[in-house]
């Protein structure tokens, strides 16, 4: 157990600088860990849809690093904030890893919800909740790393990230639009 | 035996220093196994007894098991929330910390089974004694998360570990009771069924509320 501890955990959770590549693949590896989030949550809908529910949650997260990220860093060059843009990026990587290790987390729970949820609507209210908590706690940490500076730009990043990733998720997650 | 007990009810915090100790992992594991089973089976003879021996016997078996499994579940969870607010246990400190929680609460049920047992001989409804049984896991739960507490220590971020782990242990433990039912036994039921998977009830907060249909 002690491996996994060191390994996962450490790769996700240490506090030492990354570099470019290291912030991408810290991002990888949350992006991989969510997957186990997605296949659970639609394990009530056979192998098929878990397949592609584990390509959906990561999309989400995904879009946000692809598109929030840039704009994220040129809204604090233009304003001449005191963060550099690779900082930006690593802290970024680090809450889309902190997600995915709570996502990872989650997913025993998630599992046991949706094989015996009565009705698919409290299996897809259990997997937002899921999806909810995770992205909070990977934004508090994106927000705790970057410190008090930057924090007007919360009004605009915060939103936009979660609209794009609410509607990437809308899109690539069914289970979350089924009644029946 | 009966020191580490008392230790768990009346000094947590030496308890949860034990815990990190590999050396006394084993023997503190299976002991707050035991008392799982112990106090769940208890607390199932109590309420099953409401509709005769048979369902006693049963329900006495499927209270362990729901609280094992809702454990089992949210361990992860309780791993993962924890190290997300700052506290590096490894994995097997933070499943033997969610099982001393399971026993503690289990203690709690082996001490309110014989007062179910009471109401049940005194007559009660079925919906009282629902109510009564409900009242007696919700005081276990509470006393299990008051280990937790003491577990997580002062430092920052301990709020944030129990809020999110008590929504997460909130919906597990309940489905973990639901996907097990029935415990006590349906009147309407002429012959309770071992499970009661494929009645429409509404889910948990439905079964609660009385929400049954027909399948």
């Amino acid at each position: 157990m002690s491996s996994i501890d060191l390994g996962i955990l450490a790769d996700t959770l240490d506090e030492r600088p990354l570099g470019f590549r290291g912030a991408l693949e810290r991002a990888g590896l949350g992006l991989a860990l969510s997957a186990t989030f997605g296949a659970a949550v639609a394990a009530r809908y056979g192998v098929t849809a878990m397949a592609a529910h584990a390509f959906g949650v990561p999309l989400g997260y995904a879009a946000v690093l692809a598109f929030g990220t840039p704009a994220l860093c040129i809204g604090v060059a233009h304003f001449d904030l005191p963060l550099d843009a690779a900082k930006v990026v690593e802290q970024v990587s680090r809450g889309v890893a902190v997600s995915g290790l709570v996502l990872a987390g989650l997913s025993p729970a998630a599992l046991l919800l949706s094989v015996t949820a009565e009705s698919p609507v409290t299996a897809a209210v259990a997997a937002s909740l899921g999806l909810a908590l995770a992205s909070c706690l990977g934004a508090w940490r994106v927000q705790r790393e970057l410190g008090a500076g930057p924090r007007a730009f919360w009004f605009v990043f915060l939103p936009f990230a979660a609209l794009l990733a609410i509607r990437v998720w809308w899109l690539a997650l069914p289970m979350l639009g089924r009644t029946g | 035996m009966t020191a580490q007990i008392s230790e768990l009810l009346r000094a947590p915090a030496r308890s949860v220093e034990r815990c990190a100790d590999p050396r006394a992992r084993a023997a503190m594991a299976s002991l707050w196994l035991a008392l799982v089973l112990a106090g769940g089976a208890s607390f199932g003879l109590a309420a099953g007894s409401f509709r005769g021996p048979t369902q006693a016997l049963l329900a006495g078996c499927k209270v362990p098991l729901a609280t094992l499994l809702a454990l089992a579940i949210s361990g992860p969870a309780f791993f993962v929330l924890s190290a997300v607010f700052g506290r590096r246990w490894d994995f097997g400190t933070a499943v033997l910390l969610m099982l001393s929680a399971g026993a503690r609460s289990s203690l709690v049920l082996f001490a309110l089974a014989p007062g179910l047992a009471l109401a049940v001989d005194y007559g009660v409804s079925y919906e009282t004694l629902r109510l009564l049984a409900l009242g007696a896991y919700s005081l276990g739960g509470l006393s299990g998360l008051s280990f937790l507490v003491v577990a997580l220590g002062k430092a920052k971020g301990r709020a944030g570990v129990l809020v999110c782990f008590a929504a997460v242990f909130a919906a597990v433990g309940a489905q973990s009771a639901w996907i097990f039912r029935p415990f006590i036994g349906d009147p309407r039921d002429a012959r309770v069924p071992l499970f009661a998977q494929g009645r429409v009830e509404g889910g948990i907060v439905g079964a609660l509320l009385d929400g049954r249909r027909a399948p």
